[in-house]
């Protein structure tokens, strides 16, 4: 008896150590969808309430180091905005106006203003979910598929809360709620279309996002991504945004 | 006779109970005070503005103002309140979007670009003095949007999501508002969306007012007429039967309760008490045994002519049918309704009472006070004898000045009107529109044909030369464009002095990974950086560019930068193909607004090619197509009731003549309605364009009573004695009748809207024209002509020639 006692205790313990806990599923999202330096050729198409779309593409190159992130994002289409280039150094922003032929520096963050006139934030556009240490996060439900998890911001965010669905394989997020401050009413909806695997690894390749108020959506699709490459440190310079050199 | 009891009893209980039950459906009604409930939805304005407001959100703002009395808003105490309140409703449900000078971001400049900061950093002195900089730095966006010219006033713009509880948006600012007390600040909230919900508040509570009111009046009526409490009690009954019937039957129907419709149990009020007084005079006025053989006389008698009555006032109300707008149509039909439900209840309920109340008869009958006093008939009949020729005269003058004045009668539905110029709210506006920008609001949208002409630097620099010229006048505040903003990006973007190194090629990581291999081009200095930039791009020599496509690439570059926080201006930031306009007036006068709208259209019609599209919405927008909807409703309201009551008196006659002659106490009443008008300044609004027809349906009951007493009179007497005798019986009526209800809409006066208290005014003027036309005018036409009709005798001139009241 007592060692059945031990054994069941045993398996007690071990199922224990392997649930998962909100936070450890939302670390796992966040390092999925993390890499040490990506390129991705992205297209965004708008999509308003009557169904008229227009489409904007954009590549982007990212390195991470130190947990510092420096990022690079090019803008090919609209034909007005090509070659545009918008470089990200932590706490600095650059631009280059092709038109002007400028390189000019933003101080300035716009982590609520809308990337592009898409449904996507800038803060979208970073990161659709929280890390462990940034915001407190509940399990709501689970089912044979998914981690319903709700996740509330330690300090003052563009939402109040949000609420995502983890697929249990590949821990990618399949559906965010977005809300206002108040936490109760809906503002945006963020829904994974299709799934792939690129360089080994599993990532959204379409998602969608749609503002519940107007009706207006925005699908962002990756057409092409690398991961994990040598970027050159040279990409993520003045120099490279206003000379195109390294 | 214990089966006529139980009968009476059980009409009377149903009445009751039908009473109860409809009193208790006032709950369910539906109230809709604003303008947006009378225009049609399928209206080309309203459709504008849905369509402006599906591409730039609400049109409606919301200002709560801040003015102080000391010499600048501009304190660190005032601009902690600015703060606290503009976040405490930043964080209220239903609002989109908040504007203060606290929680604004201000575009400057630094050496190396674009600094975006905070317009009030909130951290003392430094703070205040950094902001009046940036203030001036950019007065063309502060300045009369945030921020009063003489720095005495401050506001915070809020724009409520298109899904908003505008109602409780409001209910939780006021009460926010509440909270804060200062000596030196005031608060006012201004806007549609406050006056509309001011109406609102104000709408049952002036009904809670009026009823009360016009009941006394009645009350007061009914006991002068009968000297006696039990024919007050019974005739109210009554009222208050139909009157509350139709208030039920607008809940259960989900009527919406309308300016125009919350007058109805009140009009019925009015109307109703002279079937009562009619009935209840014929019944004090012999002694009796039995009432109820002697009441069924009475109905008997005067069923024909109350039903004749009770039909041309129903006319006048049906007339309303003809209108373009909905509510009208309801009141019509609602007041034609209540017309035959009062008559139902003088012939039936009323009845029923009087037999319960006097099982043996009345056996003191009482002369009626009013009667006993008021014998004008040998005045009247000098005046039609003697007086033809100041008659004569006094009409050529009163018809003469109404053909003058007709034409200077204004129309205009600024609900702000509705309310009292000494009234808090008009006041807050009439500040807010001295020292602020305006809270008229006239939008315009241009649409082209193809993605980003709107942002050619040709079409911008004409936008802002209008835009320019439109605020030199006095009545225009503010013209919002997107223009600054992109005159302030170049201010700043557009500034350098040194050569640069840049490549053309088109950058693709996947393309081409040989990005390296570019060749650097050497670039020319383009400007001189002391030029002032503050403009809209248009020479691409200036820039370094070649073309306007290069320029209008520029703008796009500079908007992308906005990061789609111009989406009240552009319907896409980097490829619009729509751009709104929003022009604050501080004048809504309609005749100026006609002007100004037809100014807008012709010169923004100048700039835009053909292919383009230009529509004008807004607040204002819906105002002048409604002021053009109530002219157009009171012309069609006015003829279909001349026309209803023409063939009725003509059916009723069967002669022409007879209906030319019914008219005229009609037309007197007209032109007392349009020259009272047009002397005191009245204007054509939604309830006075209900007035016209309502007073030819009432008015014209005079004419016919007149006509058929002095039919029937006139085969019995000598023509010069007809008019005396028919003033001794029915014109004396006419005269108490045409008092009761001048009585009665002499209660609207009370009301806090000024539309229905000048209604009320109008309705009695009236009431006064029409009667006296009718024993003064029509008499002295009667006698002159001595048309054919009145030598015939028929059934119906037979049964009408009965007296209408005591």
């Amino acid at each position: 008896m007592k060692r059945l006692i031990a054994i069941a205790f045993c398996m007690l313990s071990l199922c224990f150590l392997a649930a998962e806990t909100p936070e450890s599923i939302m670390i796992k999202v966040m390092e999925v969808q993390s890499s040490k330096s990506s390129a991705l050729d992205l297209l965004l198409t708008l999509k308003d309430a009557a169904g008229q779309t227009r489409e904007r593409r954009i590549q982007t190159l990212s390195f991470s180091e130190k947990g510092e992130t420096s990022t690079i994002t090019i803008f090919l289409s609209p034909a007005s905005v090509k070659n545009t280039r918008f470089l990200t150094l932590d706490d600095e922003q650059w631009i280059y106006l092709p038109a002007l032929k400028r390189v000019k520096r933003i101080s300035a963050t716009e982590e609520g203003g809308s990337f592009m006139g898409s449904d996507f934030s800038y803060a979208d556009m970073d990161s659709t979910t929280y890390d462990a240490d940034q915001a407190r996060h509940t399990l709501l439900s689970e089912s044979e598929e998914s981690y319903c998890i709700e996740s509330v911001p330690f300090s003052s965010s563009v939402y109040g809360k949000t609420i995502t669905w983890v697929d249990k394989t590949t821990f990618l997020p399949l559906l965010v709620e977005f809300y206002e401050k108040d936490r109760t009413t809906l503002i945006k909806k963020l829904t994974t279309e299709e799934l792939d695997i690129i360089d080994n690894r599993w990532i959204t390749k379409k998602l969608t996002m749609t503002t519940v108020s107007s009706g207006h959506s925005t699908s962002l699709e990756i057409l092409q991504a690398k991961y994990d490459l040598d970027l050159d440190e040279g990409y993520f310079t003045t120099r490279f945004l206003e000379t195109g050199r390294l | 006779m214990n089966k006529r009891i139980t009968k009476d009893w059980l009409l009377i209980a149903g009445a009751l109970l039908v009473t109860i039950l409809s009193l208790l459906q006032i709950g369910k009604l539906r109230i809709d005070s604003s303008t947006d409930a009378f225009i049609p939805e399928r209206s080309k304005v309203v459709q504008t503005n849905h369509e402006i407001e599906a591409a730039f959100g609400s049109l409606d703002m919301i200002v709560l103002s801040l003015s102080t009395d000391e010499p600048s808003i501009l304190t660190t105490s005032n601009l902690s309140i600015l703060e606290t309140l503009t976040n405490s409703i930043a964080a209220m449900d239903g609002v989109a979007f908040v504007s203060s000078l606290t929680n604004t971001e201000h575009l400057g400049s630094s050496a190396e670009g674009l600094l975006v900061e905070k317009l009030y950093e909130g951290t003392g002195e430094d703070a205040l003095l950094h902001l009046e900089t940036r203030l001036e730095e950019w007065p063309e966006i502060y300045i009369g949007n945030l921020i009063s010219e003489d720095d005495t006033m401050a506001s915070i713009i809020i724009e409520a999501s298109l899904d908003a509880d505008l109602e409780q948006l409001l209910f939780e600012i006021q009460t926010l508002v509440a909270s804060y007390t200062s000596n030196h600040i005031q608060f006012s909230l201004i806007g549609l969306p406050v006056v509309t919900q001011a109406i609102e508040d104000s709408l049952l509570q002036d009904l809670a007012i009026l009823i009360p009111i016009v009941g006394f009046l009645i009350i007061l009526l009914l006991y002068l007429s009968f000297g006696r409490f039990i024919p007050v009690v019974l005739a109210l009954t009554c009222l208050v039967f139909s009157s509350s019937l139709m208030v039920g039957i607008m809940a259960l129907l989900h009527v919406t309760f309308t300016m125009a419709t919350m007058l109805v149990p009140v009009l019925l009020l009015i109307v109703g008490s002279a079937y009562t007084i009619h009935i209840l005079s014929h019944f004090y006025e012999e002694e009796h045994l039995d009432s109820a053989e002697h009441i069924n006389n009475v109905v008997k008698k005067n069923r024909r002519p109350l039903l004749m009555a009770g039909a041309t006032t129903a006319a006048g109300f049906l007339a309303q049918l003809t209108s373009p707008l909905l509510p009208f149509r309801t009141f019509g039909i609602l007041c034609s309704l209540g017309v035959l439900v009062s008559l139902l209840a003088s012939l039936h309920i009323l009845p029923a009472m009087l037999r319960l109340a006097y099982p043996h008869g009345v056996k003191k009958v009482r002369n009626h006070e009013m009667r006993r006093h008021l014998d004008p008939s040998k005045a009247l009949d000098h005046i039609t004898k003697r007086g033809k020729i100041p008659l004569l005269v006094l009409s050529l003058v009163f018809i003469i000045s109404t053909v003058v004045l007709l034409p200077t009668i204004k129309s205009g539905t600024n609900m702000l009107k509705f309310f009292r110029p000494s009234s808090s709210l008009v006041q807050d506006t009439n500040l807010f529109n001295e020292k602020m920008q305006g809270s008229g609001i006239l939008t315009v949208m241009i649409t082209s044909d193809s993605s980003s002409s709107v942002l050619s630097p040709q079409f911008l620099t004409a936008l802002d030369t209008i835009s320019f010229g439109l605020e030199q006048k006095a009545e225009v505040g503010k013209v919002q464009t997107i223009v600054p903003f992109i005159k302030r990006m170049n201010e700043i973007l557009g500034t350098e002095e040194e050569s640069h190194n840049t490549t053309t090629s088109d950058f693709d990581f996947f393309g081409s990974p040989s990005l390296t291999e570019e060749p650097i081009q050497e670039e020319e200095t383009f400007h001189d950086a002391r030029e002032n930039l503050y403009e809209i791009p248009s020479d691409p020599e200036k820039y370094g560019l070649e073309s306007e496509e290069d320029l209008i690439n520029l703008i796009t570059q500079y908007l992308l930068l906005y990061s789609g926080n111009l989406s009240k201006f552009i319907n896409d930031p980097l490829e619009p193909d729509a751009l709104l306009v929003t022009i604050s007036l501080n004048n809504t006068e309609t005749e100026y607004l006609r002007t100004i709208k037809d100014e807008i259209e012709t010169s923004f019609s100048q700039i835009i090619p053909s292919s383009w599209n230009l529509v004008i919405g807004g607040g204002e927008a819906v105002s002048l197509e409604l002021t053009d909807l109530v002219t157009k409703s009171q012309i069609y309201s006015l003829i279909g009731a001349l026309l209803i009551v023409f063939l009725l008196v003509f059916i009723l006659y069967r002669s022409l003549s007879a209906a030319c002659f019914a008219l005229i106490p009609c037309l007197y009443a007209l032109m007392g309605i349009f020259l009272s008008m047009a002397l005191l300044g009245i204007e054509l609004d939604i309830i006075t364009s209900l007035l016209a027809s309502l007073a030819i349906g009432i008015g014209v009951d005079y004419a016919i009573h007149f006509l058929s007493a002095y039919q029937r009179l006139s085969l019995i007497f000598a023509p010069d004695k007809v008019v005396y005798e028919v003033m001794k019986t029915t014109g004396k009526a006419i005269l108490i009748n045409a008092a009761s209800v001048t009585l009665g809409f002499l209660g609207l006066l009370f009301s806090h809207f000024t539309p229905i208290s000048r209604m009320g005014l109008l309705f009695c003027i009236s009431m006064v024209c029409a009667s006296l036309s009718s024993l003064t005018v029509l008499p002295a036409l009667l006698q002159y002509h001595k048309p054919a009709f009145i030598k015939q005798k028929t059934k119906e001139t037979q049964l009408l020639s009965r007296r209408i009241s005591p």
